[in-house]
């Protein structure tokens, strides 16, 4: 249980995926203007992480493993992703459609977040257990979520704000998560992995 | 209807490739990661040992058990239901050739699960060790199986390390020196502290003449960013290390990375082995790695201490 | 035919530089930049990749159908991403350690699929592969751009040999998480003021002529 609580807050703010890991950076530019969007998508793909991550765990663990197929972890793993962002769309849209409205933008933008991949990657790597890897799919979600909302935060501080002309956009912004790394540098070395 | 087949068909046809040119590179590729691994690895061992020409995975019964079930390699299976990791390697010396990690009888099918995948090296040759030691065990309930099935616990041959839900579990199966190699497991629930030394394995070192000429061992310890895997080597007559070496880390870079350097590591060379290992006394830390510096001491000094006494136990020291 | 050629292979270099200008792929582009070499090892990957799946998918553009592009191109991509990650395994293990988890994750990047979507599924394969070399070698030379200043400030070092006397003090920020965002920060910055200025200086010299002409006019 300890150990659970370990992995969780290790992912959420030790190694945070966005600003220690560089995992998950194009949604972390593309979609960080507002909170509200940023909150979405932070849901959006925690929620898909955590998906991901159980469907790749069973897959790995019962089918590229016992029968030898490791070579086959990137190519299984990215079509598990695609194909659960596919049918999680399609069944918010049938159910919910509040939800949907709400994150279904977002959807097809994850498919193509390195965070997702890597994370399954990273689970199979550490060999975590099955509630291991929830944990820590959940957790990862949500630093990807309290990265992605902080720095929406601070943009919408910055809109009026008088910042270089060839600085505008990208440069500042990855200026400001620079800073925002430095904050979570702190953090290491606060768990012995 | 004819339509959706026909995006079955391609997408079947895409995927049966693309699998079928993988499984193909993946034959051509793999025996050369391993031959690289393998060679790497006896490399640096016998650097970290300057007086041996050659070396063997040193087990605790290959004095004692020279008849050991040499079928033993083949009960190590690897099994998937697994929550840990588990280094597990059995091995030979030249006398008892694939001395067993597990075992060979089916009695002990409690040990066979802890000693998932074993290294054979029945040739006790540095070039020739098969090396491939990852593989997955039931966590620490299956090692707690192990610890009950025992009867006769002696010596170690094999150690499993699974890094469980709550603790590493060494588990460590053995071998006695019956005729029939019945085999037994001891398992240690240690805490994850960085003080309890992670040894995976201990290798000897011989002249060209076969005699002891260093020991060699690879130790886990619990860094700032991770594990750091160093081989040490040692001189077991003059009570000094040889020399240390980081094989991985993950440490900070610029920072804690620095135990790679040889400006730390050669502090350690001719270190008698009987000296404290307390960082910032006798042991420079790194500044702004003290975290890291000290993982390396303590491990180092709590390894030796554990290598000691099961040498010293199996009559090789 | 020859003109339209270069400009396709040039326009990843400068114009549409993926992760300068375009700001796609940046997760290897800040994780593995820590030396110039690792960034150079990163971008041949990346050319392998995106120069192969770009002419096959070119290839195939007519026999895939519309519906099922996507996951056909993502299984393209995924096969030849394993194929680079298991011969970076064998033949180069040391930088294969280093780029580690973001060799796999190749396939992720939105430059591969994004040129395999917008240009190579829409293009013949001539035309796929410069513009994949251009775009790969775009990738390369900002990766490795950004690898030599971080292993510059950070080190003191490029492709591991030193620039700065044994005494200078190396600021290790550069090689740490935060050196990554702060240098592509600036990088982007500088680009895009290159890019003001370029275009500043192309407007004086449209208008001047003009003014030339008035004044002959006048």
């Amino acid at each position: 249980m300890g150990n659970l609580a370990l992995t969780f807050i290790g992912a959420v703010l030790v190694n945070n995926f966005v600003l220690v890991r560089f995992l998950g950076i194009c949604p972390f530019l593309g979609v960080s203007k507002q909170i509200d969007t940023a909150l979405g998508m932070g849901m959006a793909t925690t929620f898909v992480m955590v998906l991901s991550g159980a469907a790749t765990w069973l897959v790995e663990h019962y089918i590229l493993v016992p029968f030898g197929l490791p070579f086959l972890q990137t190519l299984s793993y990215i079509l598990i992703i695609a194909s659960l962002v596919q049918v999680v769309e399609m069944f918010l849209k049938k159910t919910s459609p509040a939800l949907y409205s709400a994150l279904g933008i977002f959807l097809p933008l994850i498919t193509t977040n390195c965070a997702v991949l890597g994370l399954a990657i990273m689970a199979a790597q550490q060999n975590y257990t099955f509630v291991e890897t929830i944990v820590f799919a959940l957790g990862t979600g949500v630093g990807f979520t309290l990265a992605l909302a902080a720095m929406a935060g601070i943009r919408e501080q910055m809109e009026f704000a008088d910042i270089p002309k060839a600085l505008r956009g990208a440069g500042i912004t990855l200026i400001t998560a620079g800073l925002m790394s430095l904050a979570f540098m702190g953090f290491s070395g606060l768990i012995a992995m | 209807m004819r339509d959706s087949l026909r995006l079955i068909i391609v997408l079947t046809v895409v995927a049966t490739l693309s699998g079928g040119i993988l499984a193909f590179t993946w034959d051509r590729i793999m025996p050369i990661i391993e031959s690289n691994n393998a060679a790497a690895l006896a490399e640096s061992i016998l650097e970290v040992m300057p007086r041996a020409v050659s070396y063997e995975i040193w087990t605790a019964e290959a004095s004692s058990a020279a008849d050991a079930d040499a079928s033993a390699s083949a009960t190590a299976t690897a099994d998937g239901t697994s929550a840990g990791t588990a280094d597990a390697s059995s091995s030979g010396t030249v006398s008892a050739d694939a001395t067993a990690s597990g075992t060979a009888d089916a009695d002990s099918t409690a040990t066979a699960t802890a000693a998932a995948d074993s290294t054979a090296s029945s040739t006790a040759d540095a070039d020739a060790t098969a090396t491939s030691t990852t593989a997955d065990t039931t966590a620490s309930s299956t090692a707690d199986a192990d610890a009950t099935a025992s009867s006769t616990t002696s010596d170690a041959d094999s150690t499993a390390t699974a890094t469980g839900a709550a603790a590493d579990a060494d588990a460590t199966a053995s071998g006695t020196a019956d005729a029939d190699a019945t085999a037994s497991g001891t398992v240690d629930g240690t805490s994850g502290s960085s003080l309890v030394a992670n040894v995976i394995e201990i290798y000897r070192g011989l002249d060209a003449n076969g005699k002891t000429a260093g020991v060699a061992f690879v130790v886990d310890a619990n860094g700032f960013g991770g594990t750091i895997r160093m081989i040490v080597g040692l001189d077991p007559a003059a009570r000094k290390l040889n020399k240390v070496k980081v094989l991985e880390h993950s440490e900070t870079p610029g920072l804690g990375a620095r135990i790679t350097e040889p400006a730390f590591l050669r502090q350690f060379e001719n270190k008698s082995i009987d000296d404290g290992f307390v960082a910032k006394q006798d042991v420079d830390a790194i500044t702004g790695a003290t975290v890291s510096s000290i993982a390396v001491a303590s491990t180092l000094k709590a390894a030796l201490t554990e290598v000691e006494t099961e040498l010293r136990a199996g009559g090789a020291w | 035919m020859q003109s339209s050629i270069n400009r396709e292979f040039l326009k990843g270099l400068w114009n549409e530089h993926p992760t300068l200008r375009l700001l796609i792929g940046m997760c290897p582009t800040l994780a593995v930049t820590t030396a110039a070499i690792n960034g150079f090892g990163m971008g041949l990957s990346v050319i392998f990749v995106l120069v192969c799946s770009s002419v096959l998918i070119s290839l195939l553009r007519n026999f895939i159908p519309n519906q099922v592009r996507i996951p056909c191109f993502i299984m393209v991509i995924a096969t030849f991403t394993t194929i680079i990650d298991m011969v970076l395994a064998a033949y180069f293990p040391a930088l294969h350690e280093v780029l580690g988890l973001f060799i796999p994750l190749i396939v992720v990047n939105c430059i591969i699929l994004g040129r395999a979507e917008a240009y190579a599924s829409k293009h013949s394969p001539l035309y796929a592969f410069i513009d994949a070399l251009g775009m790969g070698l775009g990738v390369t030379w900002g990766l490795t751009f950004i690898g030599a200043i971080r292993e510059i400030m950070g080190m003191g070092t490029v492709f591991g040999l030193p620039v700065f006397p044994e005494t200078a003090t190396s600021w290790i920020i550069f090689i740490l998480p935060p050196g990554a965002f702060f240098t592509l920060g600036i990088a982007v910055g500088a680009m895009n003021h290159i890019n003001y200025v370029i275009e500043r200086r192309k407007r004086q010299q449209v208008s001047r002529p003009a003014a030339a002409g008035q004044a002959v006019q006048g």
